[in-house]
């Protein structure tokens, strides 16, 4: 045989990992029933059952450079199968959990990410850039009149700022999925480099949601990423609309309730908002099905829903005229949108780079030479 | 049958019998046999008519033929003391499995009726073989099982004498740190083996010999003589029965070389492993350093047929304690199990449970490849087929092979039996001394002596201790039968014992040979010695004794013979062929009770006789059925080969060698070899029954009828 190389398991690894909502993990005793009931795994090394002793014998490199980790959807249906309450589905949660850490570049964000102590300077970061900018653009005063945020922050100002931030995430996001994808490689090497079909293959499913859709245990989670995800969808489209509105044909914010973006805006806005609500209502009420939410989980849906809420009450409080509200809620609800965009391949928001990244990977990989 | 004798024959007329035959016709044939008419009762096993018997018993019957249902029904209803002969013939399952009103149903219920007249009239009554004997129970081996076996026969009131070779009790569990757990706490636990030596050390019915082995064993139970060599010399002593709790060998590690056994430094048996972990401070052999990391390899010879071909049933929970005892002294150590797979049954696998949660216990499923050194002491471990999808690699600091078991009875040295089948009890599979594995647990093939614990079979400390107190049970039971001349199983309680004509002896051996329990010595001239109380009554010495000069007080080659001869044989011209069936009792008699209870149709024109083990077969038998003019002979015994079922170990299989030379006899009468079968049949088979029969009824109308009829009487 080839001279494999010496298997070195990783105890403080199996330690974080139980931390990390991993802690029956040793509970596994391979029988397989977990890859048995999954309608996600592919049928060719299917999962969660390799990555299960992967993790109880801490083998922390085959776990965080492994397509099939992000492949899962957590849909739980292996836990609640597993004869020895060895929650496979929690396990692979928390190995991507400690996969955002792992992947992250710098990797100094992506520690901060997991500890909650952190909060403070992650969020001071954005505040204080706001402050500042605010301050440098009006002295912080409220405007007086028609309420419009534009007076606050000047939009080159705001453009600036944001524009800075999604750059800075964009840079990251690749850094960090090179990484991922280098890893992926290393561990698994492909059969073929991914195609246009691999990739809108992976596309094709995310935008249909159509391993979400094979999810038995936890179904209502179909509907409830749906709502996020396209709500998510539209509103970004409306801040970029927003920009083409104003770049090349000059019209300025606010947008008239009647205009084609501005209900974009509006209808994503509900359906995010909506969404989020179902999430946060379905952790809360069925936290067996759902299955055990990280500090990551819930950091995320929690920024998530407060950048939704502020932003709701942001447009509620200016239609209303009552800039004493209006003014400090805007001010709020861009700091959770600024944390949501530059934070992005750090938090669990990144989640949409590793599982696409797997996806492509795993669809170029499990095709026939 | 002596003149004194008064025979009384009674048909009960219930359960469709009288519905089905001619009960008045039939109750008129006792007068060709000297024997008055039958009386009839149309419920014999209820009150009034056991009523009726009794009266008839009080009244001077001392023979009573009940033609009713199976003998293997109602035999406490139909018995009335010692002193009166009962026979049993089945009309009622003669009558279900045949048409009702029939002619040939008749003749087939006048037959039976005839034979068991017949086979009354040749029974004696058997004298039980009453000695005065000792009931003290040698215990050989000091170990769990032994020192268990020794208590529950000392607190059961019996003398115990127990024999250890070492020089203080204990025997394995003395050389362990802990005992892995049973129940309760799932932590290895104290063995508790030294209070256990204190306790049989200090009872006051148990002699201990330590230092000591067995020199010779000879006699029976009741009277075994036992020579015990001791530190001061061969010590004679007598014992009623003897348990052998001698344990197990660890398999022997040299033979695994591909596992680096006692090549590769710092490769040891959990054994070994075990008395280092006792010592203190887990070390590793080669330079005392303390391991950080330490490989098991499981099933190290057991199941795996060029080794051990069994489970070894103790090795995943020794593995998993030991793992545990490296954790508990380094809590950063790495254990690694690689194993075949976790048999930890029962309870025991909140324990597996319990060391698979531990962080430090890897565990997977594979094929060890090699254990070679790695340097510094250090050894490698390549796995194939591991549940990580890969061969893996793996270094560790020392590696323990969990080496199986193999029974201290294997090779022998133990008992030295002075008996003439050898010095050891016989084996079984792989060296174990088992004699019949499904319905005769602890019994070996030597009556009166019982294996215990892991000399038996792989069994852990707590199945041995349990194992022992039934050996011990067993032990007890066996001279309590002897003492009243009774039988142990299969044949429960019967007081007869071969008895044999010595003058026409001809020295041949057969009886000494086949006995499947040792039960006769030789003498200088190879006259078989018998010692009837080692009899368990299967007769396979009278059927294998070509003088047939042995015999049963209640069962003999003479008897069956008369029984056949009874048989009534229609001329050739009336198409009635006659198919004589000899069936094993333990087996084939409860199938063919069975098929009557299914109302299974069987062909009228067979005569069913059952022995009491095919064993018992006498090949004269064949002859007198041919000759008295019967179509052809099937014989029914129980499965043999490695998954035999014959309760006597090799009845069926002597009986089936036995046939294989009758071809020369059946060519001498010009008889076709297809008249005689054997068909192995288990104890529910009876749906087969209507087949086998069916197709062996074929075979005679083929071969046409035999031309001895012509001159049969």
């Amino acid at each position: 045989m080839d001279k494999a190389e010496y298997l070195e398991p990783d105890l403080a690894f199996i330690a974080r990992l139980k931390r990390a909502g991993g802690e029956s993990v040793k509970k596994c005793f391979q029988c397989a029933t977990c890859v048995a009931v999954c309608d996600v795994t592919q049928s060719d090394k299917p999962f969660p059952r390799k990555e299960m002793i992967w993790a109880q014998w801490g083998l922390k490199d085959k776990l965080f450079y492994n397509a099939d980790v992000w492949l899962c959807h957590q849909c739980g249906d292996c836990t609640m199968h597993c004869p020895r309450g060895a929650n496979p589905s929690e396990v692979l949660a928390a190995v991507r959990s400690l996969s955002l850490a792992e992947h992250a570049v710098p990797g100094f964000l992506g520690n901060m990410h997991s500890s909650p102590a952190a909060l403070v300077p992650l969020f001071a970061f954005p505040i204080a850039v706001l402050l500042l900018a605010a301050m440098y653009a009006n002295g912080l005063a409220i405007p007086a009149g028609e309420i419009i945020y534009s007076r606050f922050f000047p939009l080159a100002v705001i453009d600036s700022i944001f524009i800075s931030a999604a750059l800075f995430a964009l840079i990251t996001s690749a850094l960090s999925v090179k990484k991922f994808w280098g890893g992926m490689k290393r561990n698994a090497p492909q059969k073929a480099a991914p195609d246009a079909a691999a990739v809108f293959g992976a596309l094709k499913d995310i935008l249909f949601h159509k391993k979400f859709a094979q999810c038995r245990a936890n179904k209502p989670r179909y509907t409830g990423h749906l709502l996020v995800f396209f709500g998510f969808l539209a509103l970004f489209a409306t801040t970029n609309l927003v920009m083409l509105y104003h770049y090349l044909l000059g019209r300025e914010t606010p947008l008239a309730l009647g205009d084609p973006v501005k209900l974009l805006g509006n209808a994503g806005a509900l359906a995010a908002f909506a969404g989020v609500s179902y999430i946060i209502a379905r952790r809360l009420a069925a936290p067996k099905e759902t299955g055990n939410a990280t500090y990551q989980d819930w950091t995320f849906i929690l920024i998530l829903y407060a950048a939704i809420i502020t932003g709701i009450l942001a447009e509620s409080a200016r239609l209303a005229n009552i800039p004493a509200a209006a003014y400090p809620v805007y001010f709020t609800h861009l700091v959770f949108v600024f944390f949501l965009i530059a934070y992005l391949p750090f938090s669990k928001f990144a989640h949409m780079l590793y599982r696409t990244a797997a996806m492509i990977y795993a669809a170029s990989n499990s095709k026939t030479s | 049958m002596t003149q004194a004798d008064a025979m009384k024959v009674y048909i009960c007329t219930g359960c469709d019998i009288g519905a089905s035959v001619d009960v008045d016709k039939l109750a008129k044939l006792p007068a060709q046999f000297g024997v008055a008419e039958a009386g009839r009762h149309p419920f014999l096993c209820g009150e009034a008519g056991v009523q009726m018997l009794r009266k008839d018993v009080s009244q001077g019957a001392n023979r009573v033929l009940i033609a009713a249902c199976s003998g293997r029904v109602y035999a406490d209803r139909f018995d009335f003391g010692k002193d009166v002969l009962v026979e049993r013939t089945a009309l009622r399952e003669a009558a279900w499995v045949s048409a009702p009103n029939d002619a040939d149903t008749q003749l087939l219920v006048e037959d039976y009726l005839k034979m068991g007249i017949v086979k009354l009239q040749k029974t004696g009554k058997p004298e039980p073989y009453i000695r005065e004997l000792d009931e003290k129970i040698l215990v050989v081996g000091g170990g769990i099982a032994g020192m268990t076996a020794a208590l529950a026969a000392a607190d059961a009131g019996r003398g115990v004498l127990l024999v250890e070779k070492e020089a203080a009790l204990g025997g394995f569990l003395r050389k362990l740190k802990k005992r892995f757990p049973v129940d309760g706490v799932w932590e290895p636990v104290e063995t508790g083996i030294a209070a256990k030596a204190d306790e049989v050390n200090n009872h006051p019915s148990i002699k201990v010999f330590l230092s000591s082995e067995i020199a010779s064993v000879s006699g029976q139970p009741g009277e075994f003589d036992v020579t015990v060599k001791t530190p001061q010399g061969e010590v004679a002593v007598r014992a009623g029965a003897i348990v052998q709790a001698t344990g197990f060998k660890p398999y022997e590690i040299a033979k695994l070389a591909h596992l680096g056994g006692g090549t590769v430094d710092n490769v040891i048996t959990s054994a070994r492993f075990e008395e280092i972990a006792a010592a203190g401070k887990i070390l590793r052999p080669s330079d005392s350093q303390e391991p950080s990391s330490v490989a098991f390899i499981q099933c190290a010879g057991s199941r795996d047929e060029k080794h051990l071909p069994y489970c070894s049933s103790f090795c995943c929970m020794t593995s998993l304690k030991q793992a545990r005892y490296i954790r508990e002294q380094n809590p950063n150590a790495k254990v690694y199990i690689f194993y075949r797979d976790m048999r930890t049954p029962g309870k025991y696998e909140l324990f597996y449970k319990k060391m698979q949660d531990d962080d430090g216990v890897f565990m997977t499923k594979g094929d060890v490849e090699s254990v070679t050194g790695a340097g510094n002491g250090g050894v490698e471990i390549v796995v194939k087929n591991t549940l990580l999808g890969e061969t893996i690699r793996v270094k560790a600091d020392m590696a323990v092979l969990a080496a199986g078991m193999e029974s201290a009875a294997k090779n022998g040295g133990a008992l030295h039996l002075t008996y003439r089948q050898g010095p050891e009890l016989p084996e079984l599979n792989y060296g174990f001394p088992d004699s019949h594995f499904v319905c005769f647990p602890y019994e070996t093939r030597r009556t009166g002596i019982y294996a215990a614990g892991a000399v038996r079979h792989p069994m852990d400390a707590a199945q041995s201790e349990i194992d022992a107190t039934g050996a011990a049970l067993k032990a007890i039971q066996c001279i309590t039968l002897a003492a009243a001349g009774r039988s142990g199983h299969p044949r429960s309680g019967d007081t007869s014992y071969p008895e044999i004509a010595f003058e026409r002896c001809t020295q041949c051996k057969r009886c000494t040979e086949e006995c499947p329990y040792g039960m006769y010595d030789e003498d200088a001239k190879a006259t078989p010695q018998p010692n009837p109380l080692r009899c368990r009554r299967c007769g396979t010495c009278m059927g294998a004794c070509p003088q047939r000069i042995i015999s049963f007080k209640n069962y003999s080659v003479d008897m069956f013979s008369a029984m056949i001869k009874a048989i009534g044989v229609p001329g050739e011209e009336e198409n009635r062929p006659r198919v004589l069936i000899l069936a094993c009792e333990n087996d084939s008699m409860p199938a063919f009770d069975m098929a009557a209870k299914l109302r299974l149709k069987l062909s009228p024109h067979i005569r069913v006789i059952g022995l009491r083990c095919l064993g018992s077969l006498n090949m004269v038998w064949l002859g007198d059925a041919f000759a008295k003019g019967l179509d052809g002979v099937l014989l029914f015994g129980c499965k043999f080969g490695d998954e035999y079922q014959c309760h006597n170990m090799k009845g069926s299989e002597l009986a089936s060698e036995r046939l294989s030379k009758l071809e020369e006899t059946l060519g001498r009468m010009s008889l076709e070899p297809e008249r005689v079968r054997f068909v192995p049949l288990a104890i529910d088979d009876a749906h087969a029954l209507p087949g086998i029969i069916g197709d062996f009824m074929k075979v005679i109308e083929r071969v046409g009828p035999n031309p001895f009829k012509e001159f049969a009487d």
